[in-house]
């Protein structure tokens, strides 16, 4: 792989700002809210100003070598160094992961979970910006296993803390089930380095070397990958943590969850997993597919079943990474654009959704789907943009998430020529299935949620905001349509949706280079 | 010290009587000791352990230790013992409630304990015998080595010594 | 007469000494000397100046220890190679050093509060810290048994401090016999190592252990008996049931001085015996060592979930770490590994002491404002008391090994020597570590959860005070266990076995 090492100051800047920014807050006083959200806001935006000169000096010619290449030796007594770079897979996600903390900033302007505390949420919303950054520019596997770990503990606590009446055991279940995940993946990453001499853990020496590792070893090794990674995608069947962390997670702990953290268990396999092992990860591409297609029927399944929003929304989380996996699993250049293209989509779309749950629990204080109805004409804006975010997650075409779904069940037809054709083509069958339950499942809600009468428990309360006056009660302020922050944190997300889901080739381009390079060794 | 003189005929016979004499007290003593339901029958049973142990130490040669196993556990060791049974007026005479309840637990364990060590040691050092012509010199040799190759814990142990001092009034202390 | 007697004397030579090497020891025996007569002259007030001046002691020793890693030889071996200063224990007599200053600071107002026989204390503590640095240097059995008494005599009665109090004595009591026992059972080992091979020296034992190229059965019983007295020390499951109850009896900065230098003390003497004299025996210690460390890791982890007390949970866990620090005993004697378990038992050593004391340190400055050592009282500490909260958070999470805090370096290292072996016995008990690792993080999180996610039991918020002392002892162990993890290289030059003068027959 070419590395291209000009400007590498930017990644380790783009990454590590945050904490420059949580230095600054640790020194002033917790009842300084306000100012904690500035300073917050103003690193989030420095570093989203960062990431946007990285997108523009980023050469998309050679989007498939590593740019903004750096090495420099950090723990010699284990040959691990601290190696980081940028290519066309991960730059998407590593955009994304700052676009994201800025929304959510936003949102959080008037949007602090109970109970409160700015400072402290804040704090550890940055911290999870360096360790979601980091992840995705690592190119050292231990370099790359301390980022995974650093998100846990904010994580937890972003659960724990703020989050709703089980958050205790929400965060627990997610705290050990990734921390057991994560065991297993450094078991295999230590068995990387073993097996190729133990020279060094960075990825581009393996990926040269790995084809070495003997073939019964190499399956162990990746079984040990694909456990720890699959526990955070998360593929069935470890992905029971996932419907109760997403659920008592506050809005802005769900977004992120699912916007980004998913993402670091997808991006394992395609950055370390597949070029690494590639022998090994044909002969367990079947079980990832299969297992990928009962997520998506598992997931679809699940959402039919749910009366709670978020844990509707989550289901479907389930479901999309799915899709994601099934891509994946084909090892194709058209499976995996779709993958990484599905897994910036699956961000956009689903981050809006739990924005939405989130903006609808805090005014109707509930999300059981009995209970909310006639969305539409209590806050039409409101409604409009959760169908619209309906109609994204279920594939629309047109919006972003078709391009997600839609190539990934097509390259199930045509899968590497070392894969079982037939299994890979019913595969492709049962998925197509699945998006007509995920169409089934997402129009139900919004059927439920938008169409019809407002529930009588919630009118009298729709025009209070328009009566000025009648603000004095405390209900009757809460059911008022989007307002300012909500606006500013949603547009980007919805705009993006739309221009991807109209032009995908603008992220198509950024990573079919790196993608073609890496399932060249299965196809040459 | 580890020549092996293997000549029948050099075997002490009146060492090896002493021996057997003095290690057939040391043992019904040391049951005396665990056995035994009056505190000061223990004490001085266990008196009669250590002479034992001194004795022989004679037998072996090595008089500058027996003279000290006298001097610190039978003369500064019991005493403190017997002191301390003064002191915290344990009970004179027979005592009723002793028995460890586990008892059953432990002894088998002992047994087991000694039939190891007694094979083990009778397999390492069966063959070994003490030189016939041995001049003792083992205080010259205590000395030579305490003040040369054990210097430190030789000094070390004046520490010990201290520390177990101010410890002891310390935690004694009436305060 | 008296010329017979010269003539026979014998040639006794004066031993050389090297004062530069011996200057640490030197320092601190003039210390306790000078703490106790100047605690003679001091009034009830002016006792402060003992704690501040066995800090001064111990910086003092820890100045000299630097220079004798700057200047001269790197290898100083005096009395015929049974007193050594060699890089190995200049590293091991800074950890002793560095935590004896902690555990100063820790104690300097506990101490002072509770009226504790303030300069015996001192006095005492120091002596420990002698026997300790003395045990890094030694290397032969003579020294080495003298060195665990002296550092372990004190530390009984250390424990025993809290007297007024009917656990104080019990956890006394429990520890001296438990412990003199256990010393008891190792010389007796070592009289029988030195029966069979007629030489206490280390180096020599080594090469004299299975000379005939196969095992006695006393030299295996003396491994054996050896290695028991010292599992005591390192509180190794089956001999760990003197900690909980000690540690929950001692004062608490002598707790922190206990599972932290005084297990590493053991440990020292564990390695240094392991690598120098039984590298031979490996058949005898290797799978004595899997059973202890197995044990500690796994029944240390269980026993700690139950626990509602802080400290008899950090007795626990700190039963469990030593079963980590263990493991890569267990396949020291396989060729090529001995290089990284060294290393990583050192490297381990090193981070746990900085974590330990942390957590121990927040413990004091905790239970100064709750006087209750109940997990619940940690409630709402977040609330009030952010500092002390994010402290307790940091060094529990690097107790559990998450990145990228001090311990998941020392975690990985260990992780490291076993997978290195490519043994079946490396095999398994890394896996037995693994899953230890996760269930530790559930009781570690627990203690997080109650300080950031319950509310305060009794409604009392207010703020808690640190002493100056306390909190730059809090400061330095927060600092060394954040650097440690962050930038591990620090750390990671330690432990070479080339330092290890004589490590494996060389």
């Amino acid at each position: 792989m070419d590395v291209i090492s000009d400007q590498n100051w930017v990644l380790s800047v783009g990454t590590f700002l945050p904490l420059a920014g949580v230095l600054v807050m640790l020194l002033i006083p917790k009842r300084e809210e306000l100012l904690h959200k500035q300073i917050a806001l103003i690193t989030a935006l420095a570093t989203l100003a960062v990431g946007i000169y990285t997108l523009v000096q980023f050469d998309y010619g050679q989007a498939q070598s590593l740019q903004f290449y750096a090495s420099t030796e950090w723990i010699t007594v284990i040959n691990s160094g601290y190696t980081i770079g940028l290519d066309g897979i991960s730059l998407p996600l590593y955009f994304l992961s700052m676009v994201i903390t800025v929304l959510v900033m936003i949102y959080s302007w008037d949007h602090i979970p109970s109970p409160g505390n700015p400072k402290a949420f804040l704090i550890l919303m940055l911290v999870l910006q360096t360790g979601m950054a980091g992840t995705f520019i690592a190119q050292d596997l231990i370099l790359f296993f301390v980022f995974f770990e650093v998100v846990l503990l904010p994580m937890y606590f972003m659960i724990g803390v703020w989050g709703g009446e089980q958050r205790q055991y929400a965060s627990l279940k997610f705290f050990l089930y990734t921390m057991f995940g994560s065991a297993l993946m450094l078991v295999a990453f230590l068995a990387l380095f073993y097996q190729t001499g133990r020279e060094s853990f960075s990825i581009p020496f393996l990926v040269e070397n790995g084809i070495n590792i003997d073939e019964d070893v190499a399956l162990w090794i990746f079984a040990g990958m694909f456990i720890g990674f699959a526990v955070k995608v998360p593929m069935f069947p470890f992905h029971t943590w996932l419907p109760d962390a997403h659920t008592q997670a506050p809005t802005q702990g769900s977004v992120i969850l699912a916007a980004i953290l998913l993402k670091l268990g997808t991006y394992g396999f395609v950055r370390i997993a597949i070029p690494i092992l590639p022998q090994a990860a044909v002969k367990w591409a079947p079980v990832i597919g299969v297992l990928a297609v009962i997520g998506i029927i598992y997931g679809a399944l699940g959402c039919l079943a749910q009366s709670d929003m978020k844990r509707l929304i989550a289901f479907s989380s389930v479901a999309h990474m799915g899709f994601v996996m099934l891509g994946i699993s084909t090892l194709t250049a058209t499976g995996i654009n779709a993958a990484l293209f599905g897994m910036v989509a699956h961000g956009l779309i689903t981050g809006m959704l739990f924005f939405c749950a989130g903006s609808i629990k805090e005014r109707y204080h509930t999300l059981e789907i009995k209970r909310l109805s006639g969305m539409l004409i209590q806050m039409p804006k409101l409604g409009w943009i959760l169908g619209f975010c309906a109609m994204a997650s279920l594939g629309l075409p047109g919006l972003a998430g078709f391009w997600g779904e839609f190539p990934a069940i097509l390259s199930a037809y045509n899968p590497a020529p070392q894969l079982d054709v037939t299994l890979f083509r019913t595969l492709m069958v049962i998925a197509a299935l699945g998006t007509v339950l995920a169409a089934a499942y997402l129009l139900w809600l919004y059927q439920r949620t938008a169409f019809g009468e407002p529930n009588p428990e919630f009118t009298g309360h729709g025009h209070a905001h328009a009566v000025g006056a009648a603000g004095n009660d405390e209900h009757h302020s809460d059911i008022h349509d989007v307002n300012i922050y909500e606006w500013v944190a949603w547009t980007p997300l919805l705009i993006a949706i739309v221009v991807f889901g109209v032009y995908p080739q603008l992220m198509f381009k950024v990573m079919d280079p790196a993608v073609t390079q890496l399932v060249g060794v299965f196809n040459p | 010290m580890s020549a092996v003189i293997l000549a029948a005929d050099d075997i002490q016979v009146a060492q090896n009587i002493g021996f057997g004499i003095i290690a057939a007290i040391m043992v019904i003593g040391a049951l005396k000791v665990v056995t035994s339901k009056n505190v000061v029958h223990a004490a001085l049973s266990l008196v009669l352990v250590l002479s034992g142990a001194a004795a022989q130490y004679i037998l072996l040669g090595a008089e500058f230790v027996a003279v000290s196993q006298i001097l610190v556990y039978v003369g500064a060791v019991m005493v403190l013992f017997l002191f301390g049974v003064m002191l915290t007026r344990a009970k004179l005479g027979k005592e009723t409630d002793l028995d460890q309840p586990k008892a059953w637990l432990g002894v088998p364990v002992a047994l087991l304990m000694l039939g190891v060590l007694a094979w083990v040691l009778i397999d390492g050092f069966q063959d070994e015998r003490l030189p016939a012509d041995a001049t003792s010199k083992a205080a010259v040799e205590i000395s030579d080595s305490v003040l040369g190759p054990a210097l430190v814990p030789f000094l070390a142990l004046t520490f010990v010594l201290v520390a177990a001092v101010i410890g002891g009034i310390v935690l004694a202390r009436k305060d | 007469m008296i010329a017979s007697l010269l003539a026979a004397a014998g040639d006794w030579v004066a031993p050389t000494l090297d004062y530069h090497a011996l200057a640490p020891e030197i320092i601190l025996a003039a210390g306790i000397f000078a703490v106790l007569s100047i605690d003679l002259f001091l009034e009830p007030e002016q006792r402060w100046i003992t704690s501040a001046l066995s800090g001064f002691v111990m910086l003092g020793a820890l100045v000299t220890v630097g220079t004798l890693a700057v200047i001269g030889d790197d290898t100083r071996s005096m009395f015929g190679g049974r007193y050594v200063s060699d890089e190995y224990a200049l590293i091991l007599k800074a950890l002793f050093l560095v935590a004896g200053y902690i555990v100063v600071l820790m104690s300097s107002d506990e101490i002072e509060r509770g009226r504790y026989h303030q300069g015996e204390y001192y006095v005492l503590l120091l002596t420990s810290v002698l026997g300790m640095v003395m045990m890094a240097s030694s290397r032969d059995l003579l020294s080495i048994f003298v060195a665990l008494e002296l550092l372990s005599i004190p530390a009984y009665m250390l424990a025993a401090w809290n007297k007024r109090n009917s656990r104080g004595n019990e956890a006394g009591v429990k520890y001296y016999l438990l412990g003199v026992f256990a010393s008891a059972i190792t010389l007796y080992g070592m009289s029988l190592l030195y029966g069979v091979t007629g030489t206490t020296l280390l180096t020599d034992l080594g090469s004299a252990i299975t000379a005939n190229g196969r095992f006695s059965g006393v030299e295996v019983i003396a491994v054996a008996f050896i290695v028991v007295g010292f599992a005591f020390k390192i509180s190794a499951v089956p001999f760990h049931q003197w900690a909980p109850d000690v540690y929950e009896g001692a004062p608490t900065p002598i707790t922190a001085f206990l599972s932290v230098a005084s297990k590493a003390a053991g440990f020292v003497a564990l390695v240094t015996l392991t690598f120098v004299a039984f590298p031979n025996a490996e058949d005898v210690y290797q799978p004595f060592m899997w059973v202890l460390a197995a044990l500690s890791m796994t029944i240390g982890n269980l026993y700690a979930l139950r626990q509602t007390n802080i400290v008899r949970m950090l007795a626990y866990s700190s039963v469990s770490q030593g079963g980590f620090i263990l493991m890569p005993l267990t396949v020291a004697g396989v060729d090529g590994v001995g290089e990284s378990a060294l290393k990583a038992v050192v490297v381990y050593l090193v981070v746990y002491a900085a974590t330990n004391l942390g957590a121990f340190a927040v413990v004091i400055a905790v239970a100064r404002k709750t006087r209750s050592g109940e997990i619940s009282s940690y409630g709402g500490l977040f609330g009030y008391a952010p500092a002390l909260g994010v402290l307790m958070t940091i060094f529990l999470a690097s107790l559990a090994g998450i990145p990228p805090l001090g311990g998941w370096f020392a975690k990985f290292g260990a992780f490291k020597a076993v997978l290195d072996a490519d043994t079946g016995w490396g095999y398994s008990i890394a896996i037995i570590a693994a899953i230890n690792t996760v269930i530790s993080a559930a009781y570690y999180i627990t203690v997080m959860r109650e300080i950031w996610m319950k509310d305060e039991p009794t409604g009392d918020t207010t703020p808690i005070r640190t002493p100056p002392s306390l909190g730059a002892a809090l400061v330095i162990t927060c600092g060394a266990t954040i650097v440690l993890g962050v930038l591990p290289d620090i750390v990671g030059r330690f432990g070479d076995i080339t330092d290890l003068t004589g490590a494996l027959g060389r």
